[in-house]
């Protein structure tokens, strides 16, 4: 873990799309134009929200997050150049920000023990019970996992995003986000096979066998982070 | 689907959106206006004044922005999408505190950043400071601007502009309002296009009703500057004698020496446009205490129904004079207010307890604020007794 989600080798990047719409928008906020900020704002709360959420699991501190992440694409935006979409744009600086938090907050505080919410006497909402608790474990594990396999596992497995995105988003090359999921996916499972709510919602690994980053780690696992 | 993708995100409130939208755009508005051109002013000797005798103070403040500057170093890898075009110097950066303080020197400046509170502070003294108050407190303590840009803090919808003083800015609970407390100085503050001057022991906006008059506590002894007059006796005007759009609570008390005629205006380039220059009359519409007083419909002061005896505001008054010179004399006028009934004995009580804890006296100011908080748990000073009670504790 070197602090940098960057690496040496050139990352991999997704079709160029030169949407004028995006770098018109783009234009008009770096100039100030505050009707455009806002409607960036508005557009995009809550996939950044979203993105966020997903990464950290909770909306602790969220608002402070998400001000940072839009604080960050709004400083940036005047090297924005349509190469990609705006979408990628604002994902790229809300990973960064989600980072950071990581690392910072890993610095600082202790780690929280989980309390078991009660079930309550309806199915459904002993379901929804049953998953929260899951998540919240799932959570606890991240805490504990190296940012950079969190950020990729997260933002993979959870976010839905392919490897490819997320290699893109976290400026590494695909070996090393494949890997980076691989290593997370494997502590979870080895975590779940001792914590029977976080088994019941991580699939086996036989039933992945559709996706592209069960596979060992390949050459390139110390590249970046 | 892989079963992990069922997590679905618990959403934000419309409020909490509306929140962290509206303290977006004000700091963006800032990073913004760090960016426009500053207007040269013609340069004067620096202030022969308090600011000079603070260097011992000033290590610690170098010591702390080392510390803070060495954690800005290890997050910036990832706050910046791109770092290299990140501009350092006049960036925002986030401070948020946990239970305990923090604290930040800017320039020649410092802000005391209060337990759980979250602030974001950009610029220095050549180009303007601006702290935006997300949420909790921040006490700021500021050197005379002389011609400098200013220094601005915004809270919410209300501004603070200032020109040299120490004052205290905090949030509400619900992050709606703000509460402005100046100990010494002049500030202005700015709310829904309104602009307001306090000085020294004002607050803004005044108490939470409309017939109760405010006390105002001093600023501690300790933390005041050394060679700054030492913070007058409020004397606290009934709001009736008020502009009914300016909610402020005016002391009558001295002015501190940094006036108006002091500090001139701020450069009109400055990034508090729509703030109206300390020195200068304060434009028509807002009303502010440097307009003339009221029609004769409202006098100036209006006070309580006057008894043969001295009144109860006119003894508040005269405990306040004395608390320098004879501080048991005022400590038992304010003990015999405070037996009482009304406005003026909640002033009394708290004052009674603030001037104990001003004196080191801390077992009695703890009493006297507990005794303040049972009586008028929802007084004007409630919330200044529990900041007290708590640090006399």
């Amino acid at each position: 873990m070197t602090g940098s989600i960057g690496t040496q080798t050139q990352p991999p990047t997704l079709s160029v799309v030169r949407a004028p719409a995006d770098l018109e928008l783009a234009e008009k906020c770096v100039a100030g134009d505050r009707a455009a900020q806002q409607r960036l704002f508005h557009e995009n709360k809550r996939r950044i929200h979203a993105t966020l959420y997903r990464i950290l699991g909770s909306n602790s501190f969220m608002d402070d997050l998400v001000q940072e992440a839009f604080m960050n694409v709004y400083r940036s935006l005047r090297l924005f150049r349509g190469e990609s979409s705006l979408a990628t744009w604002i994902d790229r600086c809300t990973v960064r920000v989600a980072y950071a938090h990581i690392t910072q907050r890993r610095a600082r505080a202790p780690h929280l023990e989980l309390v078991t919410e009660p079930p309550s006497g309806d199915a459904s909402a002993e379901s929804r019970a049953l998953l929260r608790e899951a998540a919240r474990h799932l959570y606890a594990e991240l805490e504990k996992m190296d940012p950079v396999q969190r950020l990729a596992f997260t933002l993979h497995v959870i976010d839905g995003r392919p490897l490819a995105e997320v290699a893109v988003l976290m400026e590494a090359s695909l070996v090393a986000t494949k890997t980076r999921v691989w290593r997370a996916r494997r502590a979870i499972e080895k975590r779940a096979r001792k914590d029977a709510t976080l088994a019941a919602f991580v699939p086996d690994e036989e039933e992945n066998s559709d996706d592209d980053d069960d596979g060992p780690p390949e050459s390139g696992v110390q590249e970046g982070l | 689907m892989d079963p992990i993708r069922k997590i679905e995100v618990e959403p934000l409130s419309e409020p909490r959106w509306a929140k962290i939208e509206k303290s977006l755009f004000a700091q963006l508005e800032h990073a913004e206006l760090d960016r426009e051109p500053q207007i040269k002013m013609v340069s004067q000797p620096p202030p022969a004044r308090s600011w000079r005798w603070r260097p011992a103070v000033a290590l610690v403040m170098a010591g702390a922005m080392a510390a803070a500057v060495g954690a800005l170093a290890t997050k910036s890898l990832f706050t910046s999408p791109l770092p290299a075009t990140a501009p350092v110097a006049s960036a925002p950066s986030r401070v948020v505190t946990g239970s305990s303080d923090s604290h930040v020197a800017l320039g020649e400046s410092d802000v005391d950043v209060a337990p759980e509170s979250a602030v974001l502070v950009s610029g220095d003294d050549e180009r303007g400071i601006m702290v935006v108050v997300d949420r909790g407190k921040v006490e700021c303590e500021v050197a005379p601007r002389k011609g400098r840009p200013p220094f601005v803090v915004q809270a919410g919808d209300v501004r603070v502009k200032v020109v040299g003083t120490r004052f205290t800015v905090a949030r509400d609970a619900q992050g709606g309002g703000a509460h402005v407390l100046v100990a010494h100085g002049i500030v202005e503050v700015t709310s829904h296009g309104q602009t307001t001057t306090l000085h020294d022991g004002d607050s803004w906006p005044a108490a939470q009703t409309t017939q109760t008059p405010t006390a105002i506590a001093p600023v501690t002894p300790s933390t005041v500057t050394q060679n700054d007059p030492p913070t007058p006796a409020p004397r606290t005007v009934p709001r009736s004698s008020r502009h009914k759009s300016a909610p402020l609570s005016k002391t009558t008390s001295p002015k501190a020496p940094i006036a108006a005629t002091a500090d001139p205006p701020a450069s009109p380039a400055a990034p508090v446009a729509q703030a109206a220059p300390v020195g200068t009359p304060p434009p028509a519409s807002p009303p502010s205490l440097n307009l003339p007083p009221p029609p004769p419909a409202a006098p100036a002061v209006v006070p309580p129904p006057a008894p043969p005896q001295p009144s109860a505001q006119e003894l508040y008054e005269s405990a306040a004079q004395l608390e320098a010179q004879n501080p048991d004399q005022a400590l038992a006028t304010y003990k015999k207010l405070a037996g009482g009934g009304g406005a003026w004995a909640a002033n009394a009580l708290f004052a009674a307890g603030r001037l104990q804890a001003h004196r080191g006296r801390n077992a009695d100011a703890a009493r006297m604020l507990d005794e303040y908080l049972v009586r008028f748990p929802n007084g004007a000073n409630a919330a200044d007794a529990r900041e007290l009670l708590a640090k006399v504790r």
